[in-house]
């Protein structure tokens, strides 16, 4: 094994602690830790995707999985109804309300990294419209649920 | 004289001072060049420039972006301005001159010789070349006409007198560059046809923009949050050049964080340019004097 698997590995290890550290804490905590580990993946797989790091399939899939782990692990979290404290966050209120299309969104999202992870991309052309398709989800979202910041 | 008659007649020449400097100056039509408009070329001046953002409806999407019958509100702190119809149609720009367009866009007067308010950010696009007003204008006269009645200002006095605005371009208004780098494309980009400075630099009471906190960021007109400094002491310090043309072209942050607010429409635009005017516009942002933070309001 590589020094460069033994790392992805680790990061994995560290993610799935994370997320069993996130279990004992509140729902804000959660989805913090949940939209951190998201954006830790991301940076990987968008620096293939601007060729400025080597591609790497198994790394990427490794990404992809921790994503959409987190992202499972999270969307309850976002339930209606649910959400003390978050009046605190950037979170806008609009993603408990009964008729958010945020619950839909999120499942896009997951669908979009289980397209990709069933793909096993095994090169830079195929994995960018894949990488293009999980973006666009990340997007939508944060410009439609994301008050702007202090 | 007696000294009433004197104050009268100071007051009189006052008067007939500001009403003259306070004119309108439009471009001489003789020494109007012509030229010939390239609708591809002119695509590329429209996003760049941004001008569906304002003129489409708000939260338009796709061809819908190419509507620009106008009538989105600005509330700003001079009251609230409406966007104007700048289709092809009636209530539009139908029948403009390219000469008529130069004269909107560089010097802020309408066909009519009348002031245009500076919501309509002619003190970045006064920046603009002739040979891109006479693409612009071949491009906007493709896109679909929309019969939209514009709907008036909504402005407090004095701003409501719109001769006033003649004392504000004597003021404020120069189509000299703001800083000087070695990035001419870059800068022409971001001074002039983006109008960066008018969100990301701050602005006196007067509504000009402050050159001395150039592009160093600003309160958000909108309310909530600040405009991001974009000179290299703020945020962007730790950004490389690509860093900032990829921003542009996706909305990512080198974080995988998102672009925000007014941004996302900036993104959607810039989008549309091609690689090396989004490079041109980070290497100038790169380039620019670094300025710390404003400090909070």
């Amino acid at each position: 094994m590589d020094i460069k698997r033994i790392s992805i590995i680790a990061t994995a290890a560290i993610a799935l602690a994370a997320s069993a550290y996130g279990a004992g804490h509140s729902p804000i905590a959660q989805r913090q830790e949940a939209m951190k580990a998201i954006g830790g993946q991301m940076r990987t797989l968008g620096g293939m995707a601007q060729g400025k790091v080597a591609y790497d399939d198994f790394a990427v899939l490794s990404a992809l999985e921790i994503m959409r782990d987190a992202a499972t692990t999270a969307r309850p979290l976002f339930a209606n109804g649910d959400n003390p404290g978050a009046e605190t966050t950037r979170a806008k209120p609009e993603i408990w309300a009964a008729d958010s299309d945020f619950d839909a969104r999120l499942g896009q999202l997951i669908a979009s990294l289980n397209t990709a992870i069933t793909a096993e991309p095994a090169d830079l052309a195929s994995f960018g419209p894949l990488f293009g398709a999980i973006a666009q989800n990340c997007k939508g979202c944060h410009e439609k649920y994301r008050a702007p910041k202090n | 004289m007696r000294p009433r008659t004197k104050a009268l007649v100071a007051a009189g020449l006052a008067g007939l001072a500001a009403w003259f400097i306070s004119a309108p100056r439009p471009l001489s039509p003789a020494a109007w060049p012509a030229l010939e408009g390239a609708v591809a070329r002119g695509e590329s001046v429209f996003n760049i420039g941004g001008c569906a953002s304002c003129h489409m409806e708000k939260g338009a999407k796709g061809a819908a972006r190419l509507l620009l019958g106008g009538g989105q509100a600005f509330a700003t702190p001079f009251g609230t301005f409406y966007a104007p119809n700048i289709s092809p149609s009636p209530e539009g720009i139908a029948g403009w001159r390219t000469y008529d367009l130069a004269n909107a866009l560089l010097r802020g007067v309408s066909p009519q010789g009348a002031h245009y308010y500076p919501a309509f950010p002619y003190g970045s696009f006064t920046r603009i070349s002739l040979q891109d007003i006479a693409d612009l204008k071949a491009f906007l006269d493709t896109l679909p006409p929309v019969a939209r009645a514009n709907t008036p200002h909504d402005l407090t006095f004095p701003f409501n007198i719109r001769r006033s605005i003649g004392i504000w371009k004597l003021l404020f208004l120069s189509d000299k560059p703001v800083v000087l780098t070695d990035e001419a494309r870059g800068q022409y980009l971001v001074e002039g046809l983006g109008h960066c400075g008018e969100c990301h630099t701050p602005r006196n009471a007067l509504g000009g923009l402050d050159r001395s906190r150039w592009l160093a960021g600003a309160p958000n007109p909108e309310g909530k949050g600040r405009i991001p400094n974009l000179t290299p002491a703020g945020p962007l310090a730790n950004w490389s050049v690509e860093d900032i043309a990829y921003y542009l072209e996706t909305g990512f942050t080198p974080e995988y964080d998102t672009a925000g607010s007014t941004m996302v429409e900036v993104v959607e635009n810039l989008s549309r340019a091609t690689p090396e005017d989004r490079l041109a516009i980070a290497r100038y942002l790169k380039a620019l004097p670094p300025l710390p933070n404003a400090p909070n309001p």
